[in-house]
């Protein structure tokens, strides 16, 4: 309809997701004409997406659980008021991270990070294919992996998370975090480099 | 060992580096730095091992019973749009007839515009 402005270097960025954002669309044009199985579709496509983002920043199945819950009555309810300045994954992980932190928030910080070993990872133990030495390995290189995640400081875990685990581009964290590219790099490098040390035993 | 007077690399450097976030000019002094300092390419190494093992952790399912929960709870509580000028208007959703919201939007504007 109207001429499309031009894209600086945050959106060109964005839009390369362009595909993605058509289906988006379609999916919250759907909901306000009242199609109710575009709810529903919506929630299969971001719900992996919230779940497993609650699960590293919370690090318990059951806040991960609780947390999808509560996000999706939160995008179920303002849908409707939602506006196309961010895309619609970006707004989605924003009520995500929200939830993250008032869970977080209501906790100390984990004095004894490994305790939460138990709370996942026992099905993949029943995996026949690798041998039990590799997987005992990689079990506890999980075990680590997570006792790392959980010890570190809660913005730099959002970083690394955003980042290496849903993949997401500098740009989108920005977007998500409300912060500046600068502080994106710099967050992203010091939760990796704590990552390392905790790994390499430092 | 004094043979390399450049600095050792930051973490931030290393870290966009491995993003592809560096723009050319700083790429090439990284790479050219990297062969010379063993230090450094140890700590990229390292870096590049710990992203490895954070994504080897296990991508998880949510609970296929989790949407019945969701949809059950959605039922009851009416979508809010944002405090438009029509979101009054839309009420009626908190009842399960969708439909009756849609009607009510339908009957404003028919009536807004006759």
């Amino acid at each position: 309809m109207e001429g499309r402005r031009l894209p600086g270097p945050v959106e060109a960025i964005l839009l390369e997701t362009a595909g993605a954002a058509d289906v988006d669309y379609d999916l919250v044009e759907r909901h306000r004409r009242g199609d109710p199985r575009a709810f529903e579709d919506l929630y299969h496509r971001f719900s992996a997406m919230i779940y497993n983002l609650a699960l590293r920043l919370c690090g318990s199945p059951e806040d991960a659980a609780d947390v999808t819950q509560e996000v999706f009555l939160r995008v179920y309810r303002h849908l409707d008021g939602f506006r196309a300045r961010s895309s619609l994954k970006t707004w989605i992980y924003q009520i995500g991270l929200n939830h993250c932190r008032s869970r977080y928030a209501r906790r100390p910080p984990p004095a004894r990070p490994l305790a939460e070993d138990g709370a996942e990872g026992v099905a993949p133990l029943r995996d026949p294919a690798p041998g039990p030495e590799a997987l005992a390995q990689a079990s506890e290189t999980a075990a680590r992996v997570r006792a790392a995640l959980a010890g570190m400081d809660e913005t730099f875990r959002e970083a690394v998370v955003l980042r290496d685990l849903e993949g997401l581009e500098y740009a989108e964290i920005a977007a998500v975090l409300g912060v500046r590219l600068g502080t994106v790099r710099s967050r992203i490098a010091r939760g990796r480099e704590r990552l390392r040390q905790a790994l390499e035993g430092a | 060992m004094s043979r390399a007077p450049a600095p050792h690399l930051e973490t931030e450097i290393l870290s966009a580096y491995l993003d592809g976030q560096l723009s050319a000019a700083e790429r090439g002094r990284v790479e050219s730095h990297l062969q010379g300092c063993a230090d450094c390419a140890r700590r990229l190494a390292g870096l590049r091992s710990a992203i490895a093992s954070l994504q080897s952790l296990d991508r998880v399912e949510p609970p296929a019973e989790l949407f019945a929960e969701v949809r059950r709870r959605a039922a009851q509580v009416a979508p809010e749009s944002a405090g438009g000028p029509l979101a009054w208007i839309a009420w009626p959703a908190r009842h399960p007839g969708f439909a009756g919201a849609s009607l009510a939007v339908l009957a404003t504007v028919v009536a807004l515009v006759y």
